[in-house]
C-alpha cells in the first residue's frame, strides 16, 4: 500500500551526529508507509482539463495487505467502497448493489476517476524491495536542508520507471517530492507532499499532490482530514461482507 | 431498303449457319453479361459489407474524434443541427455515443466498447438488428436492456435475459453504473463488435456516461452507395467551418478500400480474358461462316455486283446478325443476372462465410445487373463481330469471279 | 486419320483459329488454377505460422472454451511422444495468453506468445519484420518482440522495459518485467498493436510455471500431409488430456476462405470451358456444313457413314490435341514464370493486408499440381470430343443426294 492511504510519519530526528545513510531514510519512510493499522477520513480532489469533483472517504488499512475505503460524499456515490486483499480489488456499487471483481486488464485503469491506477492502490512492493538506491543529494535546496535519494529500478523488478527520486526534509525525513521518470530521464508525474500534521503521536504530510507530467494543468489531491493508527481490526475487517455495509 | 432486305433474305438462305453464328455470338454476349454483373455484384457486396453491417457508407464525427476517440469530442445537442443540415432524399442518418467500460456478470468481467444507438434511426442505417444470433433487438432509446456480441457473451458467459453489470468512468468524472438485462446477441459480423460491443439505447448510455443529447458520431447510409464520393465532398461543403469531419468508409476501412481496389483488378483481368475469348469465338464463327460463302460472293460478283457493294452487303448482314444476336444475347444474359441479383448463388456448398480485415463475409453472391455494363458488352460484340466481318469482306470484294466460283466452299 | 488431318490443314486459317481459342483457354485455365493453388497453400503456411501450426495439440477442451488456466502440465510427456514421426518437421512448444503490458508512459491490452527462440518455423513469423533490435535468443528470459504500433502507444524503443501484467494459472495477477528486444512491423494492425513474443522461460517466470505449456504446434513437410501425420498424432497421444486438430479445425476462417475463393474460381474456370466448347463447336459443326457438299459426294461413291463419322471424330480429336498442346505450352510457360518470378502485387496494395487471419503476401508464386493438370486436360479433352460428337452424327446421317444439291 502506498503513501496515499496510510501517512505513518515518524516524528525522529536524526540522533547521531553523521548523516543517515540512504537506506536509513527509504527505511523509515517504508516504516511510515508500513502502518500496522489505521482509519482516517480523507478527501479526494481531482482535476481534469474536462471536470473538477472532490470526494470524501472513510479509509481503513491492516498492514499492506488489507485496506478498504467507502465514499461518503458526494451524495451520487455515497456508498461505493473499493476493498483490496493482498492483489485482489472489488468495487462495491450501492446503486444497483453488487460486488464487481476488478480484472487484471483494469489494472491499469484509473481509480474513481483519479490520476493513480487500480494497480497504485494493489501494488505491495517497497523501494527497498525493487530498487537499489544511493544518497544522491545533501544540502540546501528551495532554502530547506533536504536529502535527495535517487532510486534506480532492479533489472529484475517488475516497475515501469527508469528511476525514482526521492526528496525529504533533513531536519524530520519527512517526504516532500517524488519524482517518477521513465528511462529515457523524462519526468513522468510528480508527487509531492505538504501540510504536515500531527496525528496522535505522528507526525505526516497530510496533503499528497500528484501531477502527470503530460498533463500539468491536472492532479490528484488527497488530503487526511482524520487518521488514527493502531487501532482495533483484524483481517476479517477486510471482507466482501463488510464492503457492502 | 432492299439492300437490307436482301441482307435479311441472304441471312436466312442459309438457316442452319445462321442459327450457329446468332446461338454463338448471343452465347458470347450473354456470358459476358453475366460475368459482367456477377463481377459488379461481388464488388457491391464487398462495399456492402464493409458499410451496412455497422459502418455506413459516410460518418461524420466532431473533429478529432475519429483519431483520439476521446469521449469528449462531442456534437451537442443530440446533433441535431448536423442532421438537419446533411438532411436529404436518398440519405439516412443515425447518431451514435460511444464510450468504455467495465461489463462484468458474476465472476467474469472484460472492458467493452459501450455503443448508444437509436435503434429506429439504425435500422434505416445498418443491419446490425437483422443479425441476431438469438433473443431480440433494442427497441427505443432508452431502456436497461442491451445487446452484446457473440465472444464477449460468451467470455461473459451470460445469455438472453442475463443481467450485466456496467461500470464506467463518466465525463464528469463520476462512477457511471447500473444493471442491464441482455435482450439479444449478435452473429458474428466483425471482430470489433464480436469481441468488445455492449450496444444500448442511446440516451440510457448519455444517462450512464453523463452525456445527455450529445453525439460522437452520425452513421449515414446512402439508397445509391456509389454515389458516395460526391456526396461526402457535398456533406463536408455543408458542414464547413462547423467543427466536423466527413469521412466515407473508405478512410474508415483503408484495408477494404485496398483489397477491394486489388479485388477489382483481378476481376478486370478475370473480365478482359472472358470478353477477350468470348470475341475470338465471334471472330471465329464469323470468319468460318462468310468464307464459307465465297462461291457465292464469287456468283453475285459475276453478276456484276461492284465489290464496294459487296462490302457494304456483308458488313449489313454482320449488323444484322449481330443485331438479333444481342437481343437473344441480351435477353439470355440479363434474365439470368436478374436471376441470380434476385436469389444470388449460394456458395455455402463450399463454405460458410469467413472474415476478412475483420468483417464477416457471407457465401452468397448476387450478380449486379448495371445498363452500363450491358451496352458495353454488347457495342463490344458489335464491333468484334463488324471487324470480324471486315477482313472476309474486303478479301471478297477482291475476288477474280472465276477463281471464286471454282473454289470447292 | 490421315485424313482427317488433311482435312484440318486444308483450310489452315480456321484451325489455327480454333487451336489458339482453345488452346489459349487451356493456357489460362492453368494459370488461374495455379496462381488461385499458389496462392492459397502460401496464405496456409502463413496461417499455419501465425496460428498454430499445420497440425496444433492442446489441452482438451481448449477450442471450444480458450482459457489461461488450461494448461498441459505433462509436456515432457507429449514431446516424448512427438519423436521421430514421419512428415513431422518441427515441433513447437508454446504459452499463449492475453495479459496487460505498460511501460512508464502508457498501458495496453495485448496477446502474449511464448516461444523457444531454437525453433525456425516461429521464427520466421516475425523475423523478416523486424524494423529494429533482435530476434530472441536462446536462453534469454526476459526479451519481448512487439509491434511498431504498440511501441508508439507505450514511447517505448529497443533496450526500453515493458512490464506485462497477466492472471497465472490460479487466476491471480501476476506480473514481470521484460525488455524489448526487437519492434517488428508486418503491416497487419492487429499484431503490431496487439501481439507480443516472449521467450518460454520468460512466460514461465512470468507466470510462475515450473513447467507446462498450453499448445504445441507441429509443423508439417508440407500442408498436403496433414491427413497422413493426423491419425499417427493422435494415435500417439490418444492417452493424454489432450486434443489433436488440424489446421483446418483451429483456423475455420482461413478454410472456408480457401474454399469460397476456389468456388470462385472454379465459376471462373467453368465460364472459360464453357467458352472454348462454344468455339468447338462452331467450328467443326461449321466446318462440317461446308462440306456437306463433300461429305454428300463421299458417301455416294461407297464411303461408309461409320467412316465419316470416325474421321470427323479423329479430326475433332487431333484439333484437341493440338490446342491442347498449344495450350499446355503456353500455360505451362505461364505457369513457370510465375513460379519463379511471382506475380508482384505491391504496387497495388501499400499496406499489408489480413484474410481470415493471415497475412497475404503481396507477391503471389504459382504452383501447379500434375493432378490439378491432369484433371483440366482432361476435362477439356472431353468438352472437345463431346462437342464433335454432334456434328460427326449430323454427318453420318447425310442423304448423299440432298447433300451433293443443296449447293
Amino acid at each position: 500500500m502506498r503513501a496515499e492511504f496510510i501517512k505513518e510519519g515518524i516524528s525522529m530526528r536524526t540522533t547521531a551526529t553523521g548523516e543517515p545513510t540512504a537506506k536509513e531514510i527509504l527505511d523509515r519512510i517504508d516504516k511510515m508507509w508500513r502502518g500496522e493499522s489505521s482509519s482516517g477520513e480523507v478527501t479526494m480532489e481531482i482535476v481534469t482539463a474536462h471536470w473538477q469533483r472532490s470526494l470524501t472517504m472513510d479509509v481503513w488499512s491492516l498492514g499492506k495487505e488489507h485496506s478498504l475505503v467507502k465514499i461518503t460524499a458526494p451524495l451520487k456515490e455515497k456508498g461505493v467502497a473499493t476493498l483490496k486483499v493482498e492483489k485482489n480489488m472489488w468495487n462495491y456499487l450501492p446503486k444497483i448493489n453488487r460486488v464487481i471483481k476488478i480484472p487484471g486488464s483494469m489494472m491499469m485503469a484509473s481509480w474513481m476517476g483519479s490520476h493513480f491506477t487500480n494497480d497504485d492502490l494493489v501494488k505491495e512492493s517497497t523501494f527497498v524491495d525493487d530498487y537499489t538506491y544511493r544518497l544522491s543529494f545533501s544540502g540546501l535546496r528551495w532554502g530547506q536542508f533536504i536529502y535527495e535519494i535517487e532510486c534506480i529500478p532492479k533489472p529484475e523488478a517488475a516497475v515501469v520507471w527508469g528511476k525514482v527520486v526521492i526528496i525529504v526534509l533533513k531536519e524530520d525525513l519527512i517526504p516532500l517530492e517524488e519524482l517518477f521518470y521513465d528511462e529515457d530521464g523524462t519526468l513522468m508525474r510528480t508527487m509531492t507532499f505538504s501540510e504536515v500534521r500531527s496525528f496522535g503521536r505522528r507526525t505526516v504530510p497530510s496533503v499528497t499532490t500528484l501531477v502527470p507530467a503530460d498533463k500539468p494543468d491536472e492532479l490528484t489531491r488527497i488530503t487526511y482530514n482524520r487518521l488514527q493508527f493502531g487501532i482495533d481490526v483484524n483481517e476479517g475487517f477486510f471482507s466482501l461482507r463488510n464492503l457492502k455495509r | 431498303m432492299i439492300i437490307i432486305k436482301l441482307a435479311w433474305r441472304n441471312l436466312w438462305r442459309n438457316v442452319r449457319r445462321t442459327l450457329i453464328t446468332i446461338s454463338a455470338m448471343s452465347l458470347a454476349l450473354s456470358i459476358m453479361i453475366l460475368t459482367l454483373s456477377l463481377v459488379e455484384g461481388m464488388h457491391r457486396q464487398m462495399v456492402h459489407y464493409a458499410t451496412r453491417l455497422f459502418a455506413g457508407d459516410i460518418q461524420i464525427h466532431k473533429k478529432g474524434y475519429f483519431e483520439s476517440k476521446d469521449i469528449y469530442d462531442y456534437l451537442s445537442g443530440g446533433g441535431a443541427d448536423t442532421l438537419a443540415a446533411v438532411r436529404r432524399p436518398g440519405l439516412h442518418a443515425s447518431p451514435r455515443l460511444f464510450g468504455s467500460g467495465l461489463a462484468s456478470s458474476g465472476e467474469n468481467s472484460t472492458g467493452t466498447i459501450l455503443w448508444g444507438i437509436d435503434p429506429q434511426q439504425e435500422r434505416r442505417v445498418t443491419e446490425l438488428s437483422s443479425h441476431l444470433l438469438k433473443g431480440g433487438f433494442l427497441t427505443s432509446r432508452s431502456g436497461k436492456e442491451v445487446v452484446l456480441g457473440k465472444m464477449l457473451a460468451e467470455n461473459l458467459k451470460v445469455d438472453v435475459g442475463d443481467e450485466l453489470v456496467i461500470l464506467t468512468q463518466a465525463a464528469d468524472g463520476s462512477l457511471g453504473n447500473d444493471i442491464f438485462s441482455v435482450r439479444g446477441v449478435l452473429q458474428s459480423i466483425g471482430d470489433e463488435i464480436d469481441r468488445g460491443a455492449v450496444i444500448m439505447g442511446i440516451d440510457e448510455l448519455g444517462k450512464l456516461l453523463v452525456l445527455p443529447d450529445k453525439v460522437h458520431e452520425i452513421a449515414i447510409s446512402l439508397s445509391r452507395p456509389e454515389m458516395v464520393d460526391g456526396i461526402q465532398a457535398q456533406l463536408e461543403k455543408i458542414l464547413e467551418g462547423k467543427g466536423v469531419e466527413v469521412c466515407s468508409w473508405k478512410e474508415i476501412f483503408p484495408q477494404i478500400k485496398e483489397m477491394l481496389e486489388l479485388n477489382q483488378v483481378w476481376m478486370y483481368i478475370m473480365l478482359l480474358i472472358v470478353f477477350g475469348l468470348a470475341s475470338l469465338g465471334v471472330l471465329n464463327t464469323m470468319l468460318m461462316a462468310l468464307f464459307e460463302r465465297t462461291r457465292e460472293f464469287g456468283l453475285v460478283m459475276a453478276l456484276g455486283l461492284r465489290p464496294l457493294s459487296i462490302v457494304g452487303m456483308i458488313l449489313l448482314e454482320t449488323l444484322l446478325l449481330s443485331l438479333v444476336s444481342t437481343v437473344v444475347g441480351a435477353a439470355v444474359g440479363i434474365g439470368l443476372s436478374s436471376y441470380l441479383a434476385a436469389h444470388g448463388w449460394n456458395l455455402s456448398r463450399f463454405s460458410e462465410g469467413f472474415s476478412m480485415s475483420g468483417l464477416t463475409v457471407s457465401t452468397t453472391i448476387y450478380a449486379h445487373l448495371s445498363m452500363g455494363g450491358v451496352f458495353a458488352s454488347i457495342i463490344c460484340m458489335i464491333l468484334v463481330s463488324l471487324v470480324a466481318a471486315f477482313y472476309p469482306a474486303i478479301k471478297a470484294a477482291r475476288l477474280e469471279p472465276v477463281s471464286a466460283l471454282s473454289t470447292v466452299g | 486419320m490421315k485424313m482427317a488431318s488433311r482435312n484440318l490443314w486444308r483450310n489452315v486459317r480456321r484451325t489455327l483459329i480454333t487451336m489458339v481459342a482453345i488452346g489459349l483457354g487451356l493456357a489460362l485455365a492453368m494459370i488461374s488454377i495455379g496462381l488461385g493453388d499458389g496462392g492459397h497453400e502460401q496464405m496456409i503456411e502463413s496461417g499455419v505460422r501465425m496460428g498454430a501450426g499445420h497440425i496444433t495439440v492442446q489441452p482438451l477442451g481448449y477450442q471450444k472454451n480458450p482459457s489461461n488456466d488450461k494448461i498441459i502440465t505433462d509436456d515432457a510427456l507429449i514431446m516424448e511422444a512427438l519423436k521421430d514421426i514421419p512428415h513431422v518437421r518441427e515441433v513447437s512448444s508454446r504459452i499463449v495468453g492475453k495479459g496487460l503490458i505498460s511501460s512508464a508512459a502508457n498501458s495496453s491490452g495485448i496477446a502474449f506468445r511464448a516461444v523457444d527462440p531454437g525453433k525456425a518455423r516461429d521464427k520466421s513469423l516475425l523475423a523478416p519484420h523486424l524494423i529494429s533490435g533482435d530476434y530472441l535468443a536462446v536462453g534469454e528470459a526476459g526479451s519481448i518482440l512487439i509491434g511498431e504500433g504498440l511501441a508508439q502507444k507505450l514511447k517505448v524503443s529497443v533496450g526500453k522495459k515493458v512490464v506485462l501484467m497477466g492472471q497465472d494459472a490460479s487466476r491471480e495477477v501476476s506480473s514481470a518485467l521484460f525488455r524489448v528486444k526487437g519492434i517488428y512491423k508486418t503491416g497487419v494492425s492487429d499484431l503490431d498493436g496487439y501481439f507480443c513474443l516472449i521467450s518460454l522461460k520468460g512466460a514461465r517466470q512470468f507466470l510462475g510455471l515450473e513447467q507446462g505449456i498450453t499448445q504445441v504446434a507441429v509443423y508439417l513437410d508440407s500442408q498436403f500431409e496433414v491427413e497422413k501425420a493426423l491419425p499417427i498424432l493422435r494415435s500417439r497421444l490418444g492417452s493424454l488430456p489432450v486434443e489433436v486438430l488440424p489446421w483446418q479445425e483451429v483456423m475455420p476462417d482461413l478454410l472456408r476462405f480457401v474454399q469460397l475463393d476456389d468456388a470462385g474460381n472454379y465459376l471462373f474456370l467453368g465460364i472459360i470451358l464453357v467458352i472454348v466448347a462454344l468455339g468447338i463447336l462452331n467450328t467443326i459443326l461449321m466446318s462440317v456444313l461446308e462440306r456437306t457438299r463433300e461429305f454428300g459426294m463421299m458417301l455416294a461413291l461407297g464411303l461408309s457413314p461409320h467412316f465419316l463419322f470416325l474421321m470427323i471424330i479423329f479430326e475433332t480429336t487431333l484439333l484437341a490435341l493440338l490446342s491442347m498442346v498449344l495450350g499446355g505450352g503456353l500455360g505451362f510457360g505461364g505457369h513457370h514464370y510465375f513460379a519463379t518470378v511471382g506475380l508482384d502485387l505491391t504496387g497495388l496494395t501499400p499496406e499489408r493486408l489480413t484474410l481470415a487471419g493471415t497475412i497475404i503476401s503481396p507477391v503471389l508464386y504459382s504452383h501447379l499440381r500434375l493432378m490439378r493438370i491432369f484433371g483440366l486436360l482432361i476435362i477439356i479433352f472431353l468438352v472437345t470430343l463431346t462437342t464433335g460428337l454432334y456434328p460427326a452424327v449430323k454427318a453420318s446421317r447425310l442423304a448423299p443426294v440432298k447433300a451433293i444439291y443443296q449447293y
